[in-house]
């Protein structure tokens, strides 16, 4: 055993005048009295005292001396075995991931993870340098590198529990990278071990893994939450919960009941039978055009370890008209396609009336170009002629041929069979860097465009004219994919949710990789264990102090 | 410092309480002189005693002429004589005595002067012993009370034997001199060499035939003792050191031999028909004679 402050052990010089004066004090006071008449009468009484009471002298100056020398031992700050083998540079990261806020009785996770971080600050010797990271959606750095135990003390207590899932990775790749920087630097995690799958970790710092016992109560909560707008409908919501529950004690436990409220108003309660299956999934179609709010409560009367994931929210924007123009002479075809779309605001114009500055549209040129300034939000070109964004037209066109190959993972070709698609003639392009070939007719370009950029175009090298009856099916769901992707109102909500692992709290220890120098060494997490050494001694101290003072002021022989 | 001005002894005020107040002797006296004491002789007081026959040689003034008148014989009228009594006041000299503050030395000796000027202011005669303290002269019972400042000087001179401790051998050595009987006021502690030294000493005055009465001064201290611990006791008579722990128990253990000592005595005293009055060195002497007055024992 080593210590902190050896120069404490001076202090026990201070035994010797404890010594003296206890022989001093234990010389008997001289009292004259008148007469010894009663007392000679009672000597048989005086001798007569208990074995303990002849040793009482002895006792207290023992017990004296044992005193002094505990205080000296706790100013002397002893370090026990384990805590010598604490590298010299630490980096604590310490997992505020929502799952850590999930408590047993007064004490949360987080709370006994500050207790086990605070009692190796505590214990860190003067020269031991230790930074502090927390683990929260995104590693943040309680506090550098510093010696300073009160400093360090102070930023543990603000180190407070995030609402979503921690990312543990990022977090000790920050914390290696800040270890490999210190010599014989180190990393301890302390989590309660419910980590994402994603955790992997291929640093050569030794990383130590504190493991809070997670609280083995029964919890339910929502593990997903989501809403979109249907994109055959989109006046019709669709809302999706997937519901999970963990270490269930008893049976009335399993019984729980969903709310969930649009705009504040109550639109279903959903009575829930966990049973065997710990996941259930529920799906709602809710018809609305406005933006809507949507939230839902997962309430039971059993008890919850973990409440932070029985309620959740999420909005959805109202339903929002796209305008389209169709630049073309009059074609009736073009137009029923455009009037038959839902959420569109569909208008033919003329060429010669295209306006300087277009707005927020969606322009269908057919048999006509843009200018070449005109940039719109998003364009669709028919067999364009000439030069353009589209790149170039080249001279001469191809024979009959067809399509024999296209993108079917692209959203704009979702649902679009090109297959047996016969192309009477179709021009060749020199296609810009920036475009990007969703259909080939053999080497040439058929489909083509850039739908990433802020500026959207897609360009067909075919006309409408020219080709099948097959492709003029398609054309009518290659339009409705094209104005799908422009609607923002077909985007998908989802609430901020704790996550999966967080609500079933159950670790996952095989599933993370991380390389630990030595098992877990930390001390069990409980009230008494939890104490440092110089508490139980200071305890031990004032014990003996009473026991004293019992003894030898009180004077107490019988 | 023991007291040794005449003036600290007996003042002025303690004397005008005294004025109304005076010994009481329970036995008829046979004094030297008359006095204002009834005596087992026949004198010439105003008292009547009896009436007897006229012998050859009695006194025939004393012959009651009425009777003769009316029975022709010659009879005696006889008075009660009253004479002088002797008041013997015992001054414990021990060492013991010389302790406590106020010492319970000074204490005794004003209550001596107190009582030696009542028996002298009632025409008795008082004398002073020193016990314990041979080198000390005994103040012969005298009588007037001129006498009362040269024996205040005498009694002011007085202090304790550091040599003796032991009660009964110094009343046996005084009792040894057959003193004249009186009322024998016995005025100490009552701490002897052993448990029963003070009994052994009043022993001796009752068989000396003395009309005794007697006066215990105790300090409060004496009665328990204070603080706890461990403590050398230092005898002051015999200056031999006992050491003792003291505790609750221990210090219980000496109040109940104190009280069953003091029990001692006090029953003694009231098997033998002797007054016996405990005081505090604390309480003047005025209240003390005051109380001995209310305890009907031996003052009036």
């Amino acid at each position: 055993m080593s210590f902190l402050w050896p120069y404490a052990w001076f202090f026990s010089l201070l035994a010797i005048p404890i010594v003296l004066l206890y022989l001093i004090r234990a010389l008997p006071r001289r009292r004259p009295v008148s007469t010894l008449l009663f007392w000679e009468q009672i000597q048989p009484q005086l001798r007569s005292s208990p074995l303990w009471r002849k040793l009482r002298k002895i006792l207290s100056l023992l017990f004296q001396l044992l005193f002094l020398f505990l205080l000296i031992f706790l100013l002397a700050r002893p370090l026990l075995p384990w805590q010598n083998k604490e590298s010299a540079t630490v980096v604590y990261v310490i997992d505020t991931s929502a799952s850590m806020a999930a408590s047993a009785g007064d004490q949360s996770s987080l709370d006994a993870a500050r207790q086990v971080l605070k009692d190796r600050i505590v214990n860190l010797r003067a020269t031991d340098e230790v930074l502090i990271i927390a683990a929260g959606k995104s590693p943040q750095v309680i506090q550098r590198w510093t010696s300073n135990r009160r400093l360090l003390l102070e930023r543990i207590g603000t180190i407070a529990p995030s609402e979503s899932e921690g990312d543990l990775t990022a977090a000790l790749d920050l914390a290696t990278n800040l270890a490999e920087q210190r010599e014989q630097g180190r990393v301890v995690l302390i989590s309660d071990g419910v980590i994402s799958e994603k955790l992997t970790s291929t640093t050569t710092v030794p990383v130590e893994v504190i493991s809070i016992d997670h609280p083995t109560r029964s919890n339910r909560g929502l593990a997903e939450f989501s809403a979109r707008r249907s994109r055959l409908d989109p006046q019709t919501i669709l809302i999706r919960a997937r519901l999970v529950q963990s270490n269930p004690t008893n049976p009335d436990e399993d019984e729980a009941k969903l709310e969930l409220r649009v705009n504040g108003q109550l639109t279903d309660v959903l009575p829930l039978q966990f049973g065997e299956e710990p996941q259930i999934e529920k799906t709602w179609r809710i018809p609305m055009e406005g933006a809507a709010r949507i939230e839902a409560n997962l309430s039971s009367e059993a008890s919850d370890a973990f409440p932070s994931d029985d309620t959740a929210s999420l909005t959805i924007e109202a339903v929002e008209t796209l305008a389209v123009r169709l630049v073309s002479p009059p074609n009736p075809f073009l137009e029923a396609i455009l009037s038959s779309l839902t959420l569109v605001d569909a208008a033919r114009i003329l060429p010669e009336n295209l306006p300087a500055e277009p707005g927020d549209e969606l322009y269908l040129f057919y048999r006509s170009a843009p200018p070449e300034d005109f940039n719109p939000r998003a364009m669709v070109l028919i067999q364009p002629e000439g030069i353009g964004v589209w790149g170039e037209t080249l001279p001469g066109s191809s024979e009959e041929s067809l399509v024999t190959d296209w993108v079917e993972e692209s959203d704009l070709l979702r649902h679009v069979d090109l297959d047996q698609v016969v192309f009477p003639k179709f021009n060749r392009y020199a296609l810009p860097p920036s475009a990007e070939t969703l259909a080939w007719s053999f080497a040439d370009p058929v489909v083509f465009g850039d739908w990433e950029g802020e500026n959207r175009w897609l360009a067909t090298a075919f006309g409408l004219e020219e080709s099948d009856l097959v492709y003029r099916t398609v054309f009518p769901i290659l339009i409705g994919n094209i104005v799908g992707s422009l609607s923002r109102t077909s985007e998908a909500a989802s609430a901020a949710l704790p996550g999966e692992t967080e609500s079933r709290l159950q670790a996952y220890p095989d599933r993370y990789t991380l390389q630990s120098d030595e098992t877990d060494t930390a001390p069990d997490i409980g009230f008494f264990s939890s104490l440092p050494l110089r508490n139980w001694l200071l305890i031990l101290a004032l014990g003996w102090t009473l026991l004293e003072w019992r003894l030898y002021h009180r004077r107490i022989t019988e | 410092m023991p007291i040794q001005d005449v003036n600290e002894l007996f003042d002025a005020d303690f004397r005008k309480q005294l004025e109304t107040l005076r010994l009481l002797s329970r036995r008829l006296v046979n004094g030297r002189q008359r006095a204002e004491r009834r005596s087992s002789k026949r004198g010439s007081s105003i008292e009547f005693a009896e009436y007897r026959r006229f012998t050859p040689g009695d006194d025939w003034r004393s012959i009651d002429w009425n009777v003769y008148a009316r029975w022709k014989q010659l009879v005696l009228k006889l008075f009660v004589e009253e004479e002088d009594l002797h008041v013997h006041l015992l001054l414990d000299c021990t060492l013991s005595m010389d302790w406590g503050t106020p010492c319970k030395f000074d204490v005794a000796r004003q209550l001596v002067a107190g009582l030696s000027y009542l028996a002298l202011a009632n025409l008795d005669r008082a004398g002073i012993v020193p016990l314990g303290n041979p080198d000390y002269p005994t103040w012969r019972p005298s009588r007037g009370r001129a006498r009362f400042l040269t024996l205040l000087r005498h009694l002011a001179q007085c202090g304790v034997n550091e040599n003796s401790h032991c009660l009964s051998d110094a009343v046996r050595s005084w009792t040894e001199t057959r003193p004249r009987r009186g009322l024998c006021i016995f005025i100490s502690d009552l701490w002897g060499q052993d448990e029963k030294d003070a009994l052994r000493a009043l022993d001796q005055l009752r068989h000396s035939r003395q009309e005794i009465a007697v006066l215990q001064i105790v300090h409060p201290d004496e009665l328990s003792i204070e603080g706890r611990g461990d403590f050398e006791l230092i005898d002051k008579e015999t200056g031999r050191a006992q050491k003792v722990l003291v505790d609750s128990a221990v210090r219980r253990a000496f109040e109940e031999k104190v009280k069953s000592y003091e029990k001692a005595i006090s029953t003694y005293c009231r098997r033998h028909g002797i007054a016996f009055l405990q005081t505090e060195c604390t309480t003047s002497p005025e209240d003390t004679i005051k109380a001995a007055l209310l305890s009907g024992g031996f003052v009036r």
